[in-house]
C-alpha cells in the first residue's frame, strides 16, 4: 500500500469530510444489498 | 531547455468496455441504447423524476409488471430495482470475457510483479445530490460478484494463482478513507438533471475544473474502474491518471453507457495538467485584457514556453502539445466574448479534430462546439471561473512540490518553474 497522500486540495474545493463519510457510507450500504443479490443471481 | 512532454509517463487509458452507445450530438452514428434501458437508467438514477417522465409509457407498464410492482412502490425499491435490472444487463458474459482477458494480460505482461488482487473503483459523484443514484453501487456490485464466481477458474485454467477481488465500495473490505474518491465533484457542475434554479455545466466548465482524487492506491492490485455513464470522460480518465500515478495498473474502463469511444482522446494527462497549471499561474487576467489574436497567440506561446511546448497557430497540426493539453490550454483562456479567444480556441479544436479519425475528431468537435460547450457559454465560464483557475493552479503547485518530495519530479527537471 503506497502511503496516504497528503491533503492537496485547496480548502474551498473539499467537501467536508463528514459528507464524504456518509455519502460513502450510503453507497457502501447500497453496495452490499446489491452484491448479495447478484451473488444468488449468478449461484442459480 | 528538456521538453517534459517528451520525458512524461503516458497513462494507459485501454478502451472503454460498454455494453450501450447514447449516440446524439452527431457523437456516433449508431445509438444502441434503447427506450427500456434508458429509462431503466434514469429510474435508477433519480426515480421521482425518471416516473414522471415515463408513468404514460408502454415500457413503464412492462416494467412494473415484469417485476411484479406497482404505481405505489417506495422510490427508493423502484430505483434499486431498476439498477439490478440494468446492471444484469450490462455485467453480461462478453463483458467479463474482455474484462478477464485484460486482467490475464495485465499479469502476464509483468510475471515478476506479485499481483494479490483485483480492486474495484467506482468515481461515483459524493455530492449529496447524487445519493439517489442507485445504479453506480450497482453496476460495481455486479462486476464485483460476477469476478469473485469467474475468476478463480479463468486464472486456473490460464495456469495462473488466485487474486482475490476487492471492492472500494464494500464496507466488509474497505472504508471511505480507503476508497478512491473524486472528493471534489460537486465543485464541477453537473451536465445533466438540474434542480430548480440550477444551472447545466458546459463541458469547458467540466474540463477546467477537473476531478481530484482522493484515497489509497494499492499499488500491488490491477484496478477495474467502474463508471456509469462515460461522457466527457475527463472523470473516468482522472480516475485510470491517478491510479496508475500511484503506482498501480488498471484495465480498461468498465461502463453501462458510453456517448462515444474516447477516454483516451479527452482524458488529459494530470501531471501534463499540473504543470500546465504551474506555467499559467496569474496569467489568467493577462489573458482576458488581450483583445488581439497574434498577440493572445504570443501571450500563450510565452507561457508555454516555459514547458519546452508551443502551439503553431498558422498551422495547428504542427503543434508539439497532445491533443487534450491543447484543448486545455485553449479552454483554460478562452473568453467566448473575446473574439482573438474564440479564434484561438477553435483552431486548437480543429487541431484536435484533425489529429484523430474521423468519428473521434467529429465527436470531440461536435461536444465542444455545441450547445454544451458553445462559445456564448465559454464567455461565461471565463468569468465564473478566474477564482476556480487560481485555486487550480494552487493544486498544481501543491501537487508539484509533493512530486518533488517523492522523487517523482524526475520528468520535470530542466523546466524552468
Amino acid at each position: 500500500m503506497s502511503t496516504k497522500k497528503p491533503d492537496l486540495i485547496p480548502k474551498t474545493w473539499r467537501i467536508p469530510a463528514e459528507q464524504v463519510k456518509d455519502a460513502w457510507e450510503q453507497k457502501a450500504k447500497q453496495f452490499a444489498e446489491f452484491k448479495e443479490y447478484f451473488k444468488n443471481l449468478n449461484n442459480q | 531547455m528538456a521538453s517534459i512532454f517528451q520525458k512524461r509517463v503516458v497513462a494507459d487509458y485501454g478502451t472503454a468496455i460498454v455494453k450501450y452507445n447514447a449516440g446524439g450530438w452527431g457523437a456516433l452514428t449508431e445509438n444502441t441504447w434503447d427506450a427500456e434501458t434508458k429509462m431503466l437508467y434514469l429510474i435508477g438514477r433519480s426515480p421521482g423524476g425518471a416516473i414522471t417522465r415515463y408513468k404514460d409509457t408502454p415500457e413503464w407498464k412492462t416494467f412494473l409488471n415484469s417485476k411484479n410492482l406497482t404505481e405505489d412502490t417506495p422510490l427508493e425499491i423502484l430505483s434499486a430495482t431498476a439498477s439490478k435490472e440494468l446492471a444484469a444487463r450490462v455485467v453480461d458474459e462478453k463483458l467479463i470475457e474482455r474484462l478477464s482477458s485484460e486482467i490475464i494480460a495485465k499479469i502476464e505482461a509483468e510475471p515478476g510483479r506479485n499481483f494479490s488482487a483485483v480492486r474495484i473503483a467506482s468515481p461515483f459523484p459524493i455530492d449529496p445530490d447524487a445519493t439517489k443514484n442507485t445504479f453506480a453501487p450497482a453496476l460495481a456490485a455486479a462486476v464485483t460478484a460476477a469476478l469473485e464466481q469467474r475468476l478463480p477458474g479463468i486464472l486456473a485454467e490460464k495456469g495462473l494463482k488466485n487474486i482475490e477481488v476487492i471492492a472500494d465500495l464494500d464496507p466488509a473490505r474497505s472504508s471511505h478513507e480507503q476508497s478512491i474518491l473524486n472528493i471534489v465533484n460537486n465543485n464541477r457542475g453537473k451536465t445533466s438533471n438540474p434542480k430548480p434554479g440550477e444551472e447545466v455545466a458546459t463541458y469547458m466548465q467540466r474540463l477546467v475544473r477537473q476531478p481530484v482524487y482522493s484515497g489509497i492506491v494499492d499499488e500491488n492490485a490491477i484496478y477495474v474502474p467502474v463508471d456509469d455513464f462515460l461522457v466527457g470522460q475527463s472523470t473516468a480518465g482522472g480516475l485510470v491518471n491517478y491510479i496508475q500515478a500511484g503506482g498501480a495498473v488498471t484495465t480498461s474502463v468498465v461502463a453501462a453507457v458510453k456517448l462515444f469511444n474516447g477516454v483516451e482522446v479527452l482524458a488529459p494527462q494530470q501531471e501534463t495538467l499540473d504543470l500546465l497549471k504551474l506555467v499559467m499561474r496569474d496569467k489568467a487576467e493577462d489573458a482576458k485584457n488581450c483583445h488581439r489574436e497574434d498577440v493572445y497567440h504570443a501571450l500563450l506561446n510565452g507561457i508555454l514556453k516555459r514547458t519546452g511546448t508551443h502551439i503553431d497557430f498558422d498551422d495547428v497540426k504542427k503543434t508539439n502539445l497532445p491533443n487534450m493539453e491543447l484543448m486545455f490550454v485553449a479552454g483554460y483562456f478562452a473568453d467566448g466574448k473575446n473574439p482573438a479567444h474564440q479564434a484561438a480556441f477553435e483552431k486548437a479544436l480543429k487541431a484536435v479534430g484533425s489529429s484523430l479519425d474521423e468519428a473521434r475528431g467529429n465527436s470531440v468537435f461536435t461536444i465542444f462546439s455545441s450547445q454544451a460547450g458553445s462559445f456564448v457559454g465559454m464567455g461565461k465560464v471565463f468569468d465564473e471561473t478566474i477564482q476556480d483557475r487560481k485555486l487550480l493552479v494552487s493544486e498544481g503547485d501543491q501537487r508539484y512540490q509533493h512530486l518533488v518530495k517523492t522523487s517523482k519530479a524526475t520528468n520535470y527537471f530542466g523546466v524552468s518553474l
